[in-house]
């Protein structure tokens, strides 16, 4: 029916995707990846066909509201997800295929070339354990070395992250830290074996926001030390602003935008990131109402046939009611956007304005 | 930690006090010791009541006796019963039976729940759970002494006339490799081939099992010989190392089989001990067992010295265990073992081993019932605490750290999940004890719920009294146990 | 700041609006609205040992109630014994040849003649009601104890707690045995109970039961009362009564359900310990506990006199527990699903 068309007939990104990197050398190539979850409701499509390059070193923002899938693709490369989730389409991480890869296999990646920092720090640390022994226990999972040693490993990470008195604070436990001193915790324990790529699911939401500039600040540091690219997912626009290299803008399970960071935000090529950057409040001189985007995502169990952002789109036509736009060039390199309308977002000098006008259709 | 335990007690004494009032004052109201007494056609009826009025105190008020009977509480006075003897002598023999009753049904049933449990959680809603769940459900909903009456019937007399001539049929030797079939099945997780696989293994090895143990007539004439052991040792070593470690570390499992061996070989210049022992002497085997376990452990362990020498000293007791089992029940004879009269047959006299068959014998069945009960309690309380840790974001953070199965469920999950359940043991002793009074009377267990009852039935208020002081105390040091517990196993409320 | 103030004052920019010669699908939410009731009923309905055991249980009392009424004998009257009492309950067709039926004495009967289906439907009756009786009165109390205590805190809490902590610590048996032996001197007792000890039996359950019950709904009351929704009603000047009532009572119901269903089925186990001990149901009235203590010498000659109202006691207590545990399953969802 048309769900499964819908996956299908986006076209594949263009192979070139990642700035002046051959294939051979990104450390993640992901196609089409696909994840769908079978509820009492309805096949739930929540990743429909996401592709993208990372090369090493990068840091590449996922941009998107709750419920776009930036979540749920990101853990689908890792197997993390629940049994009942079908995964499609191919992750590659240097070269070797991760969807449908052994268990064991995948095992001796998560953690070791791929590590993942969750969300919520007070939640993620075994309450009866010590710190120290937790980031111990992620060295040998991997190292076949004493206790000791990996002990040892373990309150250098906790010094290189900026947690003070490092040797005593290895042997307290988590609910002896403060939150952000946690997450400082989680990052050390997402680099303690020197992975390729972190990927940080929304690390700094459920911290005041004066320790969320501290930990983004340690999660470049950090990258720079172990040399590991970056894949921060958030919906947090001012997050990406000041540390991200490339960005994805996801929305309905799909990357609708794509490029470099300062291109996207000046030079939105998609509607829907146009009204993200309209709606965030400003402390410059433009004092006016906010102003949102009006409606809601749609369901991602009966996804209708064209672009699943028509009904709150002001450029919509005829067109992007009946056919799903793909992710296209546009006029800037290694920009691309997945809209039929984006060329009426060149011209326009304010973008972020879009959604505050009053548009006449053509 | 010690003003802790000092506060609680001082805590629990008005409770105490209270408490004991109010048994006594109704233990008083519940009837008049002297009704039977005076009804009777016995000529000197005068003489009788007023022994009796003198031994109980009839004539003084009922807060007077009360303060009486405190007062000779320290003294290990209790009192006397209607008959004229004394409470202590009866109530120390009492806990002595209930006592012996209630720890292994407690053991039986807090093992096996925990292991079902923890296995429902990580197979949710697979055939083994919903196995485990039903019979759980069903344990619960059985009336004790309905179970306990059946199980005289079926565990003793028929299952009796069996144990004159035991053997396996060929059709039961279907059904139990069916069976080993299927548990494997459940239990195995993975894909469908991987349980195919497991499930068709286990019927196999089943098959071949207890094909052999019924054309070797094995159940006339139990025992293991020393290869059979040494195998048992060597599964108990590998079972260790994968507990304790990854089932394939080298350097924890080349310890734990030697420490196996060592129990092996120990048969050989043990004999006696083995043969002839009184318990003195299994404590002691028992501590060597585990001294050796740990030097074992700690020489060769390596980098995991520690985790090898736990796994050692497992094996090593493990490896004891089935020596001595081989022993039991090589001390057993074909006949009518299940006894359903009594703790031990009366005048019992004989070595150990065979003193031990009698009294299991006559142990298994009340205990069994017990343990039934607790059983389905703790397994699904378990199953659910599992659960719930099994949801948390902890226990997802070590899945991402690409630990092995085993160890996030080990190390992560049931460690946070132990924490609620152990409360919920030494909290539910008080009523393991109450629940002992049916199966007592029912198997004619001297014991305090005998005690009890009787006292209640003939309105004998010191008895009772004996028996209430003795189960609140118990219920308040458990508690305070189990307080102790939990701060230990959870870090978080460790207030200083 | 003045910028701030012409700009509010001016006209406020006009909203995008996009063709209106289009024709925009409207779009499916992902559920069905539902409201709480709904969910819950329709999570309880996905349990399915919980429909059944509700449906078993449904039929039980039917049988019991209906059922011996409509059945020709009488459970109190002697008969003659016919085929030495054995039941003449038919269920396998093939086996005996005379196909599926009923016969005279589906039950047999039992030492003296009587019907024993009638009988153990009678038992059934009674125990049911004790059941029930003893629940509704433990949860009545329990609850009120438990929100009083847990609302008010303080000194409240403290002094029904340790009345509790004592309570606890005296034995049903004792109560029962008190109560019991009372009803044969206190003239008053008997007039009320009299025949119908069974109500005394459900009120002495139900007392021994409430102080399980008032913990938990202690409990409940201690983590709701701060809510947020608690502050904002206090903060409105609600009358702490309605507080209760409207906003914390409501939200416990789920646990208090739960642990009821529990209590009513605990609540006929009981019955049958504290008959078997002879402290249960006393004189001409009758019970299914009772009744299996009457009859358990006759376990070797006429099994079926031990087995049925044995069977009827599990069936009745399996089916309230398995509805217990839908109810838990469907007030609280979380618990179940694994995430992997």
């Amino acid at each position: 029916m048309n769900d499964e068309q819908t996956s299908t007939h986006i076209p594949e990104a263009p192979a070139t995707m990642s700035p002046a990197a051959a294939p051979e050398e990104l450390v993640l190539k992901v196609r089409n990846l696909s994840v769908d979850f079978p509820t009492s409701d309805g096949v739930v499509h929540a990743v429909r066909g996401v592709s993208y390059d990372l090369a090493p070193g990068e840091v590449l923002g996922i941009v998107g509201e709750s419920g776009s899938g930036k979540s749920v693709a990101s853990m689908a490369l890792i197997g993390l997800l629940p049994g009942t989730a079908r995964i499609s389409g191919s992750a590659k991480f240097r070269g070797e295929e991760l969807i449908g890869a052994k268990d064991k296999r995948i095992r001796s990646i998560r953690g070791q070339r791929i590590a993942m920092i969750f969300q919520d720090p007070m939640t993620a640390m075994n309450p009866v354990h010590q710190v120290g022994k937790q980031l111990a226990e992620a060295v040998r999972a991997h190292h076949d070395v004493s206790w000791g040693a990996a002990h040892k490993r373990a309150v250098e990470m906790l010094d290189l992250v900026g947690i003070p008195q490092a040797k005593s604070r290895a042997k307290s436990y988590p609910h002896e830290f403060s939150g952000g001193m946690r997450q400082r915790a989680m990052i050390a324990m997402a680099i303690i074996n020197n992975p390729d790529v972190i990927i940080a699911d929304e690390p700094t939401t459920a911290l005041d926001v004066t320790v969320q500039a501290q930990i983004l600040e340690t999660l470049l540091q950090v990258k720079d030390e172990v040399d590991a690219a970056i894949i921060m997912i958030t919906h947090d626009l001012g997050v990406i602003a000041g540390m991200v290299d490339r960005v994805n803008v996801m929305y309905a399970g799909r990357t609708v935008e794509s490029g470099d960071a300062f291109q996207v935000f000046d030079r939105p090529r998609m509607p829907y990131t146009a009204g993200l950057l309209g709606s965030v409040p400003s402390a410059s001189k433009d004092t006016t109402l906010l102003t949102p985007i009006p409606g809601s995502p749609p369901s991602l169990v009966h996804m209708p046939e064209g672009c699943p952002f028509s009904p709150r789109c002001p450029l919509v036509q005829q067109v992007c009611i009946d056919t799903e736009p793909g992710l296209a060039s546009t006029d800037e390199v290694e920009h691309f956007s997945a809209c039929h309308r984006w060329e009426e977002l060149v011209d326009d000098p304010e973008p972020r304005l879009l959604f505050r006008r009053k548009q006449v259709a053509t | 930690m010690f003003f802790f335990i000092v506060r609680r007690m001082l805590v629990s004494i008005p409770i105490l006090l209270a408490s004991t009032f109010l048994v006594f004052g109704l233990t008083t109201m519940a009837g008049d010791p002297l009704s039977d007494l005076r009804q009777s056609q016995s000529p000197n009826k005068e003489v009788q009541i007023a022994a009796m009025r003198d031994r109980l105190d009839l004539d003084k008020s009922v807060p007077e006796r009360y303060v009486n009977w405190l007062k000779g509480v320290p003294k290990l006075d209790f009192g006397k019963t209607r008959d004229g003897q004394e409470v202590w002598p009866i109530l120390k023999q009492a806990m002595i039976t209930t006592l012996r009753l209630v720890v292994l049904a407690v053991v039986l049933s807090v093992l096996i729940g925990l292991a079902v449990g923890i296995l429902s959680a990580v197979r949710q809603y697979s055939l083994f759970d919903y196995g485990a769940t039903f019979a759980a459900f069903l344990c619960f909903s059985l009336p004790v002494f309905w179970l306990a009456v059946l199980l005289k019937e079926f565990g003793a007399i028929k299952f009796n006339n069996y144990l004159t001539k035991p053997g396996l049929s060929t059709a039961g030797i279907i059904l139990l490799s069916v069976i080993g079939g299927l548990f494997f099945w459940g239990a195995v997780g993975g894909t469908w081939k991987r349980r195919a696989i497991g499930g068709a293994t286990a019927l196999v090895a089943s098959f071949v099992i207890f094909g052999l143990i019924d054309n070797k007539h094995w159940l006339r004439n139990p025992g293991f010989s020393r290869p059979v052991i040494a195998i048992f040792a060597a599964l108990g070593a590998i079972a260790a190392t994968a507990m304790f470690a990854a089932p394939s570390n080298r350097r924890v499992l080349v310890p734990s089989l030697l420490a196996a061996g060592g129990g092996v070989l120990s048969t050989y210049f043990l004999g006696d001990w083995l043969f002839r022992p009184d318990w003195t002497r299994l404590l002691l085997m028992a501590l060597m067992a585990t001294v050796f376990g740990i030097a074992v452990g700690l020489a060769l362990g390596g980098i995991d010295r520690a985790a090898a020498a736990r796994a050692s000293a497992f094996a090593a007791l493990f490896t004891g265990g089935v020596i001595l089992f081989d022993e039991f029940i090589s001390a057993w004879r074909p006949g009518r073992t299940i006894a359903t009269v009594g703790p031990q047959t009366p005048n019992l006299k004989g070595t150990f081993w065979p003193r031990m068959i009698d009294y299991a014998g006559h142990q298994i069945l009340p205990s069994l019932a017990l343990a039934l009960i607790g059983f389905a309690g703790y397994s699904r309380f378990t199953r659910a605490s599992m659960l719930e840790t099994l949801n948390s974001d902890y226990v997802r953070t070590a899945k991402a750290k690409g630990l092995a199965p085993t160890q996030v469920i080990m190390r992560h999950a049931f460690r946070t999940a132990l924490i609620p359940v152990t409360t919920l043991i030494t909290l539910s002793f008080g009523s393991i004890i109450e629940g002992a009074v049916i199966t007592e009377r029912v198997f004619a267990w001297k014991g305090m719920g005998t005690l009890f009852v009787k006292g209640l039935t003939d309105v004998d208020p010191y008895p009772v009294m004996g028996f209430l002081l003795i189960v609140s105390l118990t219920i308040i040091f458990f508690n305070a146990v189990a307080d102790i517990l939990y701060a230990y196993l959870d870090p978080r409320i460790r207030v200083v | 700041m003045s910028e701030i103030n012409t700009s509010i004052a001016q006209e406020p920019d006009p909203v995008v609006e996009p063709d209106p010669r289009l024709v925009v699908p409207e779009r499916e939410f992902t559920v069905k609205a539902r409201s709480q009731g709904e969910l819950i009923r329709r999570r309880f309905f996905q349990h399915k040992l919980a429909v059944i055991s509700m449906i078993i249980l449904g039929l039980v009392i039917l049988l019991a109630f209906v059922g011996a009424a409509l059945w020709k004998y009488s459970y109190s009257t002697p008969m003659p014994l016919t085929n030495r009492g054995r039941p003449t309950l038919d269920l396998i067709p093939w086996l005996d040849g005379d196909g599926l039926g009923l016969g005279n004495h589906p039950f047999g009967q039992d030492q003296i003649g009587r019907d024993y289906f009638a009988l153990t439907m009678r038992g059934a009756q009674r125990s049911l009601i004790i059941a029930f009786v003893a629940g509704l009165l433990a949860t009545v109390i329990g609850t009120i104890v438990g929100a009083l205590a847990g609302f008010y805190r303080g000194w409240v809490d403290n002094v029904l707690m340790r009345f509790v902590d004592v309570a606890l610590t005296i034995p049903l048996l004792l109560v029962a045995a008190v109560l019991g032996r009372r009803t044969q001197s206190l003239p008053i007792l008997k007039d009320v109970f009299g025949a119908n000890s069974i109500y005394l039996l459900a009120l002495t359950i139900g007392l021994a039961s409430w102080l399980s019950i008032s913990r938990v709904v202690r409990g409940e009351f201690l983590s709701l009362r701060e809510k947020e929704y608690v502050e904002a009603a206090r903060a409105l000047g609600t009358p702490n009564s309605r507080i209760i009532r409207r906003h914390l009572l409501p939200n416990a119901a789920g646990s208090i359900i739960v642990n009821a269903t529990l209590l009513v089925s605990a609540a006929i186990l009981i019955e049958t310990a504290l008959s078997y001990l002879g402290l249960g149901v006393r004189g001409s009235d009758w019970s299914l506990g009772k009744q299996v203590s009457e009859y358990q010498q006759a376990f070797k000659t006429r099994p079926w006199l031990f087995w049925y109202p044995g069977i009827f006691i599990i069936i009745i207590a399996l089916t309230i527990n398995f509805i217990g545990d839908g109810l838990r399953d469907a007030f609280d969802p979380k618990q179940t699903r694994v995430r992997q």
